[in-house]
């Protein structure tokens, strides 16, 4: 019977009862040798014993909790002082079984003095060695030159599996002290199953805390192949693998912008909640980096901070320096704050110092503060400051301060739903000839919303009100202006269904018509100024809105109607969607005489159509694709298809097409294959027809040696429209414990689809939890 | 072609316990869903309903999907996932944990990014109702 961590949830069975919230396994809360156990099952002193199996393991049998039962092939000496028991003698109590060659038990101190093949065992952990004397109960004692294993499950993220770490190795001297706390001196520890590991950690004193599922070293190196690779005075490392490891490692790296890259983060835990991290960084071509962390986690606040300080960079000559501070504060029960603040020396600072595409491709680092208040479930409230660092490009205006009250109330009468938007903004902008000012709006909401199973019919009706203080309004046309217009949609929907059967297999097809009608009178806006408004993308959730416009400085005048039909494909037996098209076109009414400044005003009745099909086609492949098309020109404006095969976990090969009118043509290849023993491939390479360029490109090999994985990743993208970043990460990952190296996993991921970790299983090997 | 304008089904459940708000959109729109199917009543009280809803994770990621020449981002994939159980009032499991996810891709542009945070607020709330249909037909098909 596995033992489960202390704190983690047991496995439900159908028909166990919902109270039987503690572990099956019987209680290992053991009694103390001043009250002696209630029942010592003890066979007849002197007579032998039928023999029992030598390792079999810890069962607790028919015996008693806090029974202790003896077992062996010649027992001797007096009950309640000293019993000795010889020949594969056996010691059981409470799940846990202590064997030898001999075994001397004094029922007074509970204590049991061990010699010859002395084995401890408690679920699947095992201790074996020559000798070892051990209080029961207490779980303190001394085992003699052990060799030991561990395991435990861990305590995944919804939807991940459970894993079953088990850490193994060899001491001079285990001692325990009391339950899941151990502490061996010269010992070693490894997740390999070998008995002659690959890479194995060496301690001059480890402690193993079962509690904490930490181990902590002192004075330790880590052995790969027999090569000592690193050495740290003291470290913590995950004994179940948790994501918050304390165990840090040194990485290593190649790009063209840093040259060789090479980061010695060394690793302080300041209390269980503060931890601090100092990194000092080497870039062959720009000189040394020094980095700080500092995260600390309370049930008040939590937060973390970071600096970068290149004192000189070898390339420009100058400072160079990165600060950010992120803090999030429970203030009162109802009332949260919150502050983002990050900046950088200068605009090229990520492009330079940093191989990370989703770093480098920074352009607006954000600078806020946020207060927010729910006042109860119905409604809340929000105050903002919020400018940006921009690094290329025009600054966006500053919300100095946003302030917002939203609500939204269900249970009116007559089935009525209440909602409200109010919002006053003060923008902000750091280009004088731009003009600044303030918006106060108003908008209220009422709606009806009636469902049935076959369809549904939801009107609503709004007032939206919206007044502007302009500061500096460069138009002089006027510093006041006031724009009110009620808002009506009516959203409906029908849901058909039938049984169809596809490939033989049965499933339930829906074809479900969308119909969402807006009206919006017109109102003369040209005055208004563009603080935070631009044109919604093309895409369903954006002609299924009230507003062709994200932002509130335009209210598009709208008698429109969008019509849409989703058909699905769903799996009887689970309510699993298997595939999904939608196919859909916005109607125009009247002419758009809403518009922004430069923006040209639609004269045609029939907007795009939209076309979408995803889902599974095969039980190895599927597609994924979007078509936008312009009938008046009968034109293409957007083309988006992606194929993926995948037949097994780590086998996808994916094939991408994007192509958007004038602004993009794209061409993905992808995937991850295994290349025979132990080897697996990874590439993409994106091609850019229209640039005619390759504008990213990966390739990346993986070895996988059983307890150990190294992985390089060779990543090559454009920065700039002549300037590009090329970089090489190299990752050794010790199964369990960490990885040296700069990880490349995110930016496999990111980029195959399908990518699977080839040391971290998934539920589904295939197409993940998901 | 044997399209049948979908009747009521009841669910296999007598009632249901949601554990999360009414007023949340969530909630509101789950409450509404359950109650036009029918049979199923939803109680305030996890020990008297029959089953009990969970939702362990409701989660949304931002990833590059391309970029420009100049190495800015040009379109965004946003995901949102949800991971859920349905569990009986002994604790059995008549759907056990459960991710399902949707996915919007949209056109990115640095230099609207006031404009373009809402448009993921949007986007958020529209694969938050796609979640919604995904989870109705998940605990349309749940048996105990």
């Amino acid at each position: 019977r596995p033992e489960r961590p202390a704190g983690q949830a047991p496995a439900q069975s159908p028909d166990a009862p919902e109270v039987q919230a503690q572990p099956s396994a019987p209680a290992r809360s053991l009694p103390t040798p001043e009250s002696p156990p209630p029942a010592v099952a003890l066979p007849p002193v002197g007579t032998p014993a039928e023999p029992a199996a030598g390792a079999a393991p810890a069962e607790s049998g028919p015996i008693a909790a806090g029974a202790t039962e003896i077992r062996a092939q010649q027992i001797s000496g007096t009950r309640a002082v000293e019993l000795v028991a010889e020949g594969n003698a056996e010691l059981r109590r409470d799940g846990i079984l202590l064997s030898a060659d001999r075994l001397t038990y004094s029922e007074l101190t509970d204590e049991a003095r061990a010699e010859g093949n002395v084995l401890v065992a408690q679920g699947t952990d095992r201790v074996e060695g020559p000798r070892a004397n051990l209080k029961i109960a207490e779980q303190v004692g001394e085992f003699e030159a052990p060799q030991y294993r561990f395991s435990r499950r861990s305590d995944p993220a919804p939807g991940e599996p459970v894993r079953e770490i088990s850490g193994s190795g060899h001491a001079d001297v285990m001692h325990f002290e009391g339950e899941n706390q151990y502490r061996l001196e010269n010992a070693t520890w490894s997740t390999c199953q070998a008995d002659d590991p690959d890479w194995y950690i060496k301690a001059r004193d480890l402690e193993l805390d079962y509690d904490r599922e930490v181990g902590v070293v002192r004075g330790g190196s880590v052995i790969f192949q027999d090569v000592p690779i690193f050495w740290w005075p003291w470290a913590e490392f995950p004994l179940v693998a948790q994501r918050q490891s304390g165990f840090l490692s040194p990485t290593v790296g190649v790009s063209n912008k840093a040259g060789v890259d090479i980061s010695v983060p060394y690793y302080w835990n300041l209390a269980p909640n503060y931890d601090a991290t100092f990194a000092p960084r080497f870039m062959g071509r720009r000189g040394v980096q020094l980095g700080g962390e500092f995260r600390y986690l309370t049930p008040g606040y939590r937060g973390e901070s970071r600096v970068e300080w290149l004192p000189r960079d070898a390339v420009t000559g100058e400072e160079r320096a990165l600060g950010s501070v992120q803090h999030q504060q429970q203030i009162t029960p109802n009332l949260y704050g919150s502050l983002d603040l990050n900046a950088v020396s200068d605009d090229q600072y990520f492009e330079d110092l940093s191989s990370r595409l989703s770093v480098a491709s920074q352009v607006n680092l954000l600078r806020e503060g946020r207060l927010s208040y729910v006042a109860s479930d119905w409604w809340s409230a929000s105050a903002l400051v919020q400018s940006y660092q921009t690094l290329s490009g025009e600054d966006p205006y500053r919300r100095l301060p946003q302030l917002l009250l939203n609500a939204n109330r269900q249970d009116m009468a007559a089935g009525t739903v209440f909602g409200f938007r109010g919002e006053y903004v003060q923008f902000e902008h750091t280009d004088s000839r731009k003009p600044e000012g303030s918006r106060f709006t108003l908008y209220p909401q009422l709606s009806l919303p009636f469902e049935r199973p076959g369809y549904y019919v939801t009107p609503k009706i709004g007032v939206h009100h919206t007044q502007y203080a302009l500061d500096r309004d460069l138009s002089g046309e006027s510093d006041s202006i006031t724009r009110s217009l009620p808002i009506f949609t009516l959203d409906s929907g029908l849901n058909f269904e039938r049984d169809t059967t596809l490939f033989a297999r049965e499933y339930l097809q829906t074809l479900e018509p969308r119909i969402y009608y807006v009206r919006t009178p017109y109102r003369n806006q040209d005055d208004i100024p563009v603080f935070d408004t631009a044109r919604f993308d093309f895409g369903f959730a954006q002609i299924f809105s009230e507003n062709l416009y994200a932002g509130g400085d335009r209210i598009a005048d709208a008698n429109q109607v969008t019509a849409a039909v989703t058909s699905r494909l769903i799996d009887p037996g689970t309510g699993a969607e298997r595939m999904r098209a939608t196919i859909g076109q916005r109607y125009y009414f009247d002419e758009q005489r809403v518009a922004l400044p430069g923006e040209p005003r639609r004269g045609e009745r029939r907007a795009d159509m939209l076309a979408a099909f995803s889902g599974r086609v095969t039980t190895s492949s599927s597609i994924d694709s979007a078509w936008q098309y312009n009938p008046r020109e009968q034109l293409t404006e957007r083309f988006n298809f992606a194929v993926r095969y995948q037949p097994e976990f780590a086998k996808a090969l994916n094939l991408g097409y994007r192509y958007s009118r004038e602004v993009l043509e794209d061409l993905d290849l992808s995937g991850q294959w295994p290349l025979g023993g132990g080897w697996y491939g990874v590439a993409r390479v994106t091609r850019s027809l229209k640039e005619n360029r390759i504008t990213e490109t990966i390739a990346g090999l993986e070895y996988d040696g059983g307890c150990w994985v190294v992985r390089s990743a060779v990543h090559r993208f454009a920065t700039n429209p002549d300037d590009v970043t090329e970089a090489l990460f190299v990752q050794l990952e010790l199964n369990g414990l960490a990885s040296v190296g700069s990880s490349p996993v995110n930016l496999l991921k990111r980029s195959v689809a399908g990518y699977g970790k080839i040391n971290e299983p998934v539920s589904d090997r295939v197409f993940g939890a998901y | 072609c044997g399209f049948k304008l979908r009747g009521p089904q009841p669910l296999a459940f007598s009632s249901i316990y949601l554990g999360v708000s009414r007023q949340s959109d969530l909630g509101a729109a789950l409450h509404r869903r359950i109650v036009a199917n029918g049979n199923t009543t939803i109680t305030d009280d996890p020990a008297k309903a029959e089953v009990r809803l969970e939702i362990l994770r409701d989660q949304t990621e931002r990833e590059i999907l391309t970029l420009t020449g100049g190495g800015k981002v040009r379109e965004y994939q946003l995901q949102r996932l949800m991971s859920f159980r349905l569990v009986g009032r002994n604790g059995n499991e008549w759907i056990p944990v459960t991710t399902i996810s949707a996915r919007r891709e949209y056109n990115f542009d640095d230099a609207q990014i006031l404009a373009k945070e809402q448009e993921e607020a949007l986007l958020f709330r529209d694969m938050q109702i796609d979640l919604i249909d995904q989870l109705m037909r998940r605990l349309a098909a749940a048996k105990p």
